[in-house]
């Protein structure tokens, strides 16, 4: 029996392993068979120009995280502490990029070269 | 072979010698990966969910901002963006917020007066028709919370103070939920009668942009023709569940701080040195004739038995968690507040990395927690360990 050991923790390590890849198998047969109901909700999202997910309906700003103002989490008012607990445990507004392409720096470009022309020593 | 199949049930004999202490570290061990495993596969789950659906959500949201809110926006502004190169249209989105006292759960109202299609088969009963007045289309949340069905009545108390009643024509589908479930959509002028809001008021503004690529320069002419507008494009709204479900997920995790501290020191203790106790065992080893390869042979297959059977272990009970129970240990943490939480089946996404990921922070640093402290006793003199 001693000697057995071995076979009992192989038979259990394969029993395992075998459990885990039918559960990872089957987890995939799941994820096609939810699709038709995934595109129905990007259909919902489409038709009704929705932006967020409908999970923390405790204030406006975890209603809809990401049309909140840019000063969340703290929003009932300036210092309050977080009561909601889903409001503590959003992150961190990202820092705004300001919508300014590349283009847009040209003007600035242009005005330094104008000063610098203009500060210029004249010969 | 028949060398290493000995050294494998050697090994598990000295397991069994210290049936309590190893069964302590099997624990715990397995309690870590099934967190790290629940925490990497929710958060993943949820994450993928809102990439895969917001794809489909408008290029450019344009909201008004008044005294640092979110304000109504002037339907007149349409027409200053709608000149704008490159926007294909530009329509008003109604929506607003309902506190619901016997409820005591916030709703989202929202109007809509045109209703494609396809949206209908969505619907358990019918939509409501633009002559309809008072109709409504509900999420499953509303009518579990106030145990409705299609043409029963909602009272709403507006904005003016007068009460309303609204007839549900229909309740969203289930599947639906992680949209809907607060969701209240009826026509746009019932929904200006009970928030009391001015004809030419709207809550935001949709902008389509069919060429992707000119939607920072679009949202940047916005700014500038009118300063009090705050655009949010479509990468804002992704990155913030990105970043969201990422944030979520390091806090899970940082609750369960206390028990990755305890699974630390217990590698630790391990990586600094053997007990007496298991280095007289080398000693004697390699007294009876074991030479170091063996020793290392049979330390590691000690590392070996014991991590594989706990991360295997832990992902399958974190898998049947999280995808056959819907995340049961962290849905206090999830649901905060919220009273009407959805009910959503979650679906694996990219699992066979997460569990290589949960593999190399797992097993990886324990085996070498074995391996090495035996590596350091297996090379000196047998007399010497044996000694102390």
């Amino acid at each position: 029996m001693n000697n057995m050991r071995y076979r009992i923790f192989t038979l259990l390590m394969v029993v395992e392993a075998l459990a885990l890849a039918l559960l990872v198998a089957a987890g995939h047969f799941d994820t096609d068979r939810t699709a038709p109901a995934r595109r129905c909700n990007r259909q919902l999202v489409r038709a009704f120009e929705l932006t967020d997910l409908a999970i923390w309906t405790g204030a406006r700003y975890t209603r809809h995280m990401s049309q909140a103002d840019t000063f969340a989490a703290f929003q009932d008012s300036m210092g309050a502490l977080e009561h909601f607990p889903e409001g503590a445990l959003a992150p961190l507004p990202p820092l705004e990029r300001p919508f300014r392409p590349e283009a847009a720096a040209e003007p600035a470009a242009g005005a330094a070269a104008y000063g610098k022309r203009e500060h210029e020593p004249t010969s | 072979m028949n060398r290493h199949l000995k050294i494998l049930e050697f090994a598990l004999s000295t397991l069994m010698r210290h049936k309590i202490k190893n069964l302590a570290v099997v624990l715990v061990y397995t309690f870590v990966v099934f967190t790290l495993a629940s925490v990497l596969f929710f958060s993943q789950a949820l994450k993928k969910e809102a990439t895969l659906l917001f794809d489909q959500t408008p290029e450019l949201i344009v909201q008004r901002v008044t005294a640092g809110r979110h304000g109504w926006i002037p339907l007149e502004y349409c027409r200053a963006i709608e000149k704008i190169r490159g926007v294909k249209s530009v329509t008003p989105r109604f929506w607003g917020y309902y506190y619901d006292p016997p409820t005591r759960a916030n709703y989202t109202f929202m109007g809509a007066d045109v209703l494609p299609s396809e949206v209908r088969s969505m619907v358990r009963g019918r939509f409501f028709t633009p002559a309809e007045s008072w109709g409504c289309v509900i999420g499953q949340g509303i009518a579990d919370a106030r145990l409705l069905e299609p043409d029963d009545i909602i009272p709403v108390r507006g904005g003016d103070g007068r009460l309303y009643v609204l007839r549900v024509k229909g309740i969203f589908q289930s599947s639906s939920q992680l949209l809907t479930n607060d969701l209240v959509v009826m026509a746009v002028a019932d929904w200006r009668k009970i928030f009391n809001i001015p004809a030419g008021a709207a809550t935001d503004l949709v902008t389509r942009i069919p060429n992707t690529r000119e939607i920072d320069t679009v949202a940047r002419k916005i700014q500038e023709r009118l300063p009090d507008a705050r655009p949010i494009s479509r990468e804002q709204i992704l990155k913030t569940y990105d970043a969201l479900f990422d944030w979520r997920s390091g806090v899970m995790i940082t609750a369960f701080a206390g028990c990755l501290a305890a699974f630390a020191i217990l590698a630790f203790d391990r990586a600094a040195g053997l007990s007496a106790d298991e280095r007289r065992t080398v000693g004697i080893l390699k007294a009876v004739g074991w030479e170091v390869s063996h020793i290392l042979e049979l330390k590691f297959w000690e590392g070996f038995c014991i991590s594989m059977l706990c991360f295997l272990t832990g992902v399958i009970a974190a898998h049947v968690h999280v995808f056959y129970f819907g995340g049961t240990v962290f849905a206090p943490m999830l649901k905060g507040w919220s009273v009407l939480f959805p009910r959503f089946q979650l679906t694996p996404h990219a699992e066979v990395f997460l569990i290589v990921v949960v593999w190399f922070l797992s097993v990886l640093p324990y085996m070498l927690a074995t391996i090495i402290p035996s590596w350091k006793t297996a090379i000196t003199d047998p007399d010497l360990v044996m000694r102390g």
